[in-house]
């Protein structure tokens, strides 16, 4: 019984995160319908942030996390006014292409102009320690970026609800030529958009830089692509959609971690896509399918 | 249409005389990609400076030839082709048998070999080709190193963690600790998966802790920073058991998370490919490259000098710059001096370096060397 319970914590943690990542995705995606493959980069500028904090001895873990989570917001709307903005309205391949672009340019300028090596960074390790709790042990970090996720969830939600910028953001994911038309700027509501996704990602980046304890160039690439497949489960573009799909993909994780033979251990990847490409059979859009692709707009 | 043919009989008369004047090492390696933290051109190029600075081998000086592989193999087969044709003496390529193997091949119609020297994958030793060296020991040895320390410190009760992404690095090195820890009269209480990129350990975790026996040691051939990831949750989740593994714990970042704690490093053990605690060789070089204005991050980076000093060497020995009598000279030496360790011989190996294989450890969160020996228990059993 122990041994489930800790488990579920665990696939709780895993979702966490991928939910969180994959936030930071849908939003982007359902606004200008650009799946921004750069986002891991922007949770390395995040971790390569906290890198430049301790080599100018600023341990202050308050300035280390705020320092990380704003230089992530600040990539990542640079990102859009440098790079995405130009191809806003070209063909959406060509706005895939430009992220893949920007991912390969980032990772190598880190690189090149830091270290192909990870870089040890120590001053977040103290937020993870044990807690006991009904015969658990669970790890005070997975409590946190549980507990971080589902606030982060509320404070979305809120923001979307009861926000002009936030109706803008949800009118622009349905109907972004009617949203033009009442005078709201098209810039300012992309660039709210990338800013939300980098805050996002800078708070990923505190929690996995607290697990890791080191960035290297390639620190968000595979996050963010499970987080990609996070966003196709849960119905791209959807943001409950992104969170559902995030925790699912924690779980089915988990679960095949947990209960495939040693026999069949190298098979956990390839399990884990066939339990997805499964769950895509049934519902081939994802899970909660966006508004759009039913009709609404058309 | 004379002066032309003058001119390129001139070209072709200087050519080999420019050739015999440099000895070229052609080394088409991943300078970024994933790969980019083997750079063994760092240390390849520092190493040839050096000895460029002393006059060369014989008055000949040495050219490494540098040129991003990526994680390619496509690609690095045609900077071997390009080196090739350059007149290189030795080849240098990504370390891993699935590139490895076609360079070779390529560069066997040359006469000319390929030189690894961080390479410790049993593929390359199967005999599918046979113009290269590994300048270390295969994984089987580092695993032994490590599992004869592990029993000489009462360690019987095991886990092993595998994983088939590395191939036999990460999936057979662990089997093979297990081997020795066995006829050693310990015990694998369980073998379990995990996949590279983990940063979070708790699901295996639990297993351990379900398990309901006393872990004594924990052998994973992995990667940083998975590892480190690995011994803090292990610390955290109450497990004290040995963490011990392969050269894959070689990094510095390993080091930094005793910074906080250095009892955090006390039972973390790891076979390597070569001593690179505060006093060897290796870190010398690295502060003296650095001097040079040279840098070369870590042990990996360092191993690079082993092909030039081997190559240099043989040049040395056979007063030719041939590349078929470079490699004679080579796999025939009772012993080749180099950088990482006092020598290196492949006359009973053929293909791989026999070496000793250091075992390194932490007191108060320093490396220390433990032992340094070429175990005699290796299991003979590759396939």
């Amino acid at each position: 019984m122990e041994f489930v319970a800790q488990q579920i914590m665990n696939a709780l943690s895993f979702g966490a995160e991928y939910a969180l990542l994959a936030l930071g995705l849908a939003i982007v995606f359902s606004i200008m319908g650009l799946v921004n493959f750069a986002h891991g980069e922007i949770i390395a500028v995040g971790g390569y942030t906290m890198v430049a904090m301790a080599a100018l001895s600023l341990n202050n873990p308050l300035i280390v996390v705020g320092a990380a989570i704003l230089a992530a917001a600040i990539g990542a709307v640079t990102l859009e006014r440098v790079a995405f903005r130009p191809v806003r309205y070209a063909d959406p391949t060509t706005g895939l292409l430009t992220a893949f672009g920007v991912s390969i340019v980032l990772q190598n300028l880190f690189l090149l102009l830091v270290s192909p090596r990870p870089i040890a960074v120590t001053s977040l390790y103290f937020l993870e320690w044990p807690i006991p709790f009904v015969g658990l042990r669970i790890s005070s970090l997975q409590l946190f970026e549980t507990i971080t996720t589902i606030i982060v969830i509320v404070v979305m939600m809120l923001f979307l609800k009861r926000t002009v910028l936030g109706l803008a953001m949800r009118a622009a994911a349905l109907d972004f030529e009617m949203v033009r038309l009442t005078g709201i700027k098209a810039n300012r509501v992309f660039a709210a958009a990338f800013l939300i996704s980098g805050l996002l990602a800078g708070i990923a980046c505190v929690f996995i830089m607290a697990r890791r304890g080191s960035v290297d160039p390639h620190l968000g690439f595979d996050p963010v692509l499970m987080a990609f497949v996070a966003c196709v489960v849960g119905g791209f573009g959807s943001l409950p959609g992104a969170v559902i799909g995030g925790f699912l993909l924690g779980a089915i994780e988990v679960a095949m971690l947990v209960l495939l033979p040693q026999s069949l251990g190298g098979m956990t990847e390839a399990f884990v896509f066939g339990s997805i490409a499964l769950l895509l059979i049934w519902r081939p859009d994802g899970i909660l399918t966006p508004p759009r692709e039913k009709g609404d707009k058309q | 249409m004379k002066k032309t043919l003058i001119a390129l009989t001139c070209l072709a008369m200087a050519g080999p005389a420019m050739a015999d004047d440099t000895i070229k090492i052609g080394l088409g390696v991943p300078m970024t990609g994933d790969y980019a933290p083997y750079a063994e051109w760092q240390g390849a190029r520092c190493m040839a400076k050096m000895i460029n600075d002393k006059g060369g081998v014989d008055g000949k000086m040495i050219e490494v030839l540098t040129q991003d592989s990526g994680a390619d193999t496509q690609t690095a087969i045609s900077l071997a082709q390009k080196f090739l044709d350059e007149g290189v003496v030795m080849l240098g390529t990504i370390p891993f048998s699935d590139t490895m193997i076609p360079v070779a091949q390529v560069a066997n119609s040359y006469g000319v070999s390929i030189f690894q020297p961080q390479s410790t994958q049993v593929e390359m030793h199967a005999g599918i080709v046979d113009n290269f060296f590994t300048g270390v020991s295969p994984d089987p040895f580092t695993a032994t190193a490590a599992a004869n320390h592990a029993l000489s410190l009462g360690v019987k009760n095991v886990v092993l963690m595998t994983s088939d992404e590395g191939g036999s690095w990460s999936a057979r090195t662990p089997l093979w600790f297990g081997e020795v820890i066995e006829a050693g009269g310990g015990k694998i209480l369980s073998k379990m998966n995990f996949s590279f990129g983990t940063s979070d350990w708790s699901p295996q975790i639990a297993e351990m802790k379900a398990l309901g026996e006393q872990i004594d040691g924990i052998y994973i051939s992995s990667i940083m920073p998975d590892i480190a990831v690995l011994v803090r949750q292990l610390k955290s989740a109450g497990i004290d058991a040995y963490v011990i593994g392969s050269d894959g714990f070689d990094d510095p970042s390993l080091d930094a998370i005793g910074s906080e704690d250095a009892s955090i490093l006390d039972k973390v053990f790891f076979g390597t490919l070569a001593p690179s605690h505060a006093e060897s060789a290796v870190v010398k070089f690295m502060a003296d490259c650095k001097a040079m204005g040279i840098d070369v991050p870590g042990l990996f980076p360092a191993t690079g000098a082993d092909t030039v000093m081997a190559v240099a060497w043989a040049v040395e020995q056979s007063g030719s710059t041939d590349p078929s009598t470079i490699a004679d000279t080579i796999r025939n030496a009772d012993s080749i001096p180099v950088l990482t360790v006092d020598s290196i011989s492949f006359k009973e190996t053929r293909t791989f370096a026999q070496r000793t294989i250091p075992v390194i450890g932490y007191k108060n969160g320093k490396r220390v060397l433990i032992s340094n020996e070429i175990p005699k228990n290796t299991p003979t059993d590759w396939n």
